[in-house]
């Protein structure tokens, strides 16, 4: 059993060993473009110590960040919900790492005849739907020094480590606001003790009190996470 | 300090001459609503007084009510050309009316790795800033526009 990436974790061990012949370790380099806009999904990444982004691109070149996707998810759900099903978004690599990556058809083929992996995919699905809602009223609604404070306790709940390799040029893209905004809103959290942000390096000082700077929206996806998938392995038939 | 090293910063004794033993005072123009807050809390943080205009026509107005004295302009380029902020800046200088140039400094925005991290003089008491972080501006700041008495021999 894997059990760094918490989709296959909270599998039975079942259905776990129907799929592990398909899955295969790979590893993500940053900045490495795991799907285009209208190209077919060929693969699903299930990642273990890697951090990807899915992003939206304007006509006018403005890029978004509009789902994060770490060790407690997967990344081309679209995949299942047709044969040649495409999206709008691209799936960079952030922060490089470890991924197992399945080939689609195999797992649509799987996912159409077992239901208890129809039963965790969707699940999965409406946990990323909670993540995806609650991205869209952070952003409108949530003051930047709350987003970001939000966005990188999402990060560095995806990872083991409290040393993050993110320039502020990547997280204003993520973040969707200027380069100036991430620039001055990190020195305001460093400011306050909660990080320290030099040339490219944000080190967590402080988690406790960056997620009392967060806003709400974390423990809301966290919380909607644990509920839908469980919090133990095997948990899901 | 990693920043203090950056190939600018002529003229400072002459800099340093004009500032006293008061808070020093950073008109500040800058017209994103996302970045005003935090920028205003770092600089307040560092010791400064701030006065803030959201844009050029806010600034003009502010100055011509009769904004108090200021030591150092400090402009964000948002959408603009270097240039344009340049000129703006030069415009606000010259509406306060006083005999001295108060120093400028514009902090850019879009620009690549390799001006990452690099201050740059690029007139008399003109100067544009490439982040890479906060620090950078503290840094620049502190240079331009000390928030400590001088020591004097």
């Amino acid at each position: 059993m894997t059990a760094q990436n918490r989709l296959l974790s909270v599998m039975s061990q079942a259905l776990y060993d129907k799929l592990a012949p398909g899955l295969k370790r790979v590893e993500l380099q940053r900045g490495a473009c795991l799907h285009e806009p209208e190209e077919v999904i060929q693969n699903l990444y299930f990642p273990l110590d890697c951090v990807l982004s899915i992003t939206l691109t304007l006509s006018n070149g403005t890029t978004a960040e509009t789902g994060l996707v770490g060790k407690r998810e997967v990344i081309g759900i679209n995949a299942l919900m047709g044969g040649r099903e495409t999206t709008q978004t691209t799936y960079i690599v952030q922060i490089p790492g470890s991924a197992m990556k399945i080939d689609a058809q195999i797992l649509r083929e799987e996912f159409d005849r077992n239901k208890d992996l129809r039963d965790v995919m969707l699940r999965y699905t409406q946990a990323f739907i909670a993540q995806t809602s609650q991205t869209t009223a952070c952003n409108s609604l949530h003051r930047l020094d709350q987003r970001l404070a939000r966005w990188l306790l999402e990060v560095h709940d995806r990872l083991d480590k409290d040393e993050l390799s993110l320039t502020q040029e990547f997280i204003a893209e993520m973040l969707g606001v200027r380069r100036a905004g991430v620039t001055q809103t990190a020195q305001q959290l460093q400011s306050e003790g909660l990080i320290r942000y030099q040339r490219g390096h944000v080190h967590i000082l402080n988690r406790p009190g960056l997620q009392a700077c967060a806003c709400e929206c974390f423990l809301t996806v966290k919380d909607e996470y644990d509920r839908l998938l469980g919090t133990t392995s095997g948990s899901l038939p | 300090m990693a920043h203090s090293a950056s190939p600018i910063l002529c003229s400072l004794p002459q800099m340093l001459d004009q500032h006293s033993t008061k808070t020093p005072c950073i008109f500040v123009l800058e017209p994103d609503d996302n970045v005003r807050p935090a920028l205003r809390h770092n600089l307040q943080h560092w010791g400064y007084q701030v006065i803030m205009a959201i844009d050029q026509e806010d600034a003009i107005q502010r100055i011509q009510a009769g904004q108090k004295h200021f030591d150092l302009i400090l402009l964000n380029q948002g959408e603009y050309s270097l240039d344009k902020m340049m000129a703006i800046g030069q415009q606000i200088r010259r509406a306060t009316k006083l005999n001295s140039p108060i120093p400028m400094l514009i902090m850019a925005e879009q620009y690549g790795a390799d001006l990452e991290g690099q201050n740059v003089q690029v007139n008399d008491n003109e100067y544009v800033t490439y982040l890479e972080d906060g620090e950078q501006l503290k840094s620049i700041l502190q240079q331009l526009c000390p928030t400590q008495e001088r020591q004097l021999p």
